[in-house]
């Protein structure tokens, strides 16, 4: 087994699924920030016109 | 609900696909070890041309019909769909620089026109911010998602009209679906990353999506009440 052919394996997989857990979970806390806006903008009553 | 289930699913699915690829399956005898990063590859790639599939048919559905749940699908697409390009570069660097002898050559057509294809997305997501105003942006978004596509089959193709280093298409002949000519357990470790990862890619389609809704909620909701204070809480053009 070559040491260094298993270092691009890793920085593969490590990078990847790193990557795509970060994501995932900038997302959750999108959503959380957008879901507690749009509750704020429901309850904040509408201006008499 | 149905949502954190899936999203467990994934990230279990995921998890056992890896620790397959990487300790079930014996090494290939010609490439050694990198060749466990094609799994990842391939389903990087596959899912990265899905992405941009549907938002491609999303922005030829806002066009026709103005409907916003069509924009939030063609942003949900374009931003995953970079994702898993981004992905899909990476772990072909990975692997070219073992097995090629090079982490990138601007002269193989299927490198260059998926670097192309990443950059023609980024630039989709760049105009979104462009302006505030979501019928404006939806349709700039949905022109140019639709003009990005074109690269999509180019990108495919690219390996059938042009000579370079990358291999020809993994399934591109039928037959080749039905009677692979790699290891059965070779087979097995690409068709798990393929169910694990298209797991991966509903999950964060469906959270895409629904952030895309909840925003376009907020700006209109911000515009006809004229409460312009809260405009920067519902982050609007992201």
């Amino acid at each position: 087994m070559n040491v260094s052919d298993v270092v691009f394996v890793i920085s593969a997989y490590g990078v990847i699924l790193g990557a795509i857990a970060i994501y995932a979970f900038t997302l959750i806390r999108r959503l959380r920030r957008a879901q507690q806006a749009a509750d704020e903008l429901e309850e904040t009553p509408n201006p008499a016109p | 609900m149905a949502t954190r289930v899936l999203g467990i699913g994934a990230v279990v699915a995921v998890a056992g696909a890896t620790a397959f690829s990487l300790f079930v399956v014996p090494a290939d005898l010609n490439q050694g070890e990198p060749q466990r990063i094609m799994y990842l590859h391939v389903a990087s790639a596959w899912f990265a041309y899905l992405s941009f599939v549907i938002t491609a048919v999303a922005s030829i559905w806002w066009l026709v019909r103005r409907d916003p749940r069509a924009d939030a699908v063609a942003l949900a697409g374009a931003e995953v769909g970079v994702v898993f390009t981004a992905s899909t570069i990476w772990a072909g660097m990975m692997w070219g620089r073992p097995v090629w002898g090079t982490f990138w050559d601007w002269g193989d057509p299927r490198l260059t026109t998926t670097a192309v294809l990443l950059a023609l997305y980024i630039g989709y997501l760049l105009i979104r911010r462009l302006t505030d105003e979501p019928v404006r942006r939806a349709t700039r978004a949905a022109v140019v998602g639709i003009i990005a596509a074109i690269d999509i089959p180019v990108v495919h193709f690219s390996v059938i009209w042009w000579r370079g280093l990358h291999q020809g298409p993994t399934f591109g002949d039928p037959e080749h679906v039905l009677n692979p000519a790699a290891p059965s357990q070779f087979v097995a470790a690409l068709l798990l990353m393929l169910g694990a990862f298209s797991l991966a890619w509903l999950w964060l389609m469906l959270k895409r999506y629904r952030l895309a809704r909840l925003e376009w909620d907020a700006e209109d909701a911000v515009r006809r009440s004229g409460l312009t204070g809260l405009a920067a809480a519902s982050e609007p053009g992201s």
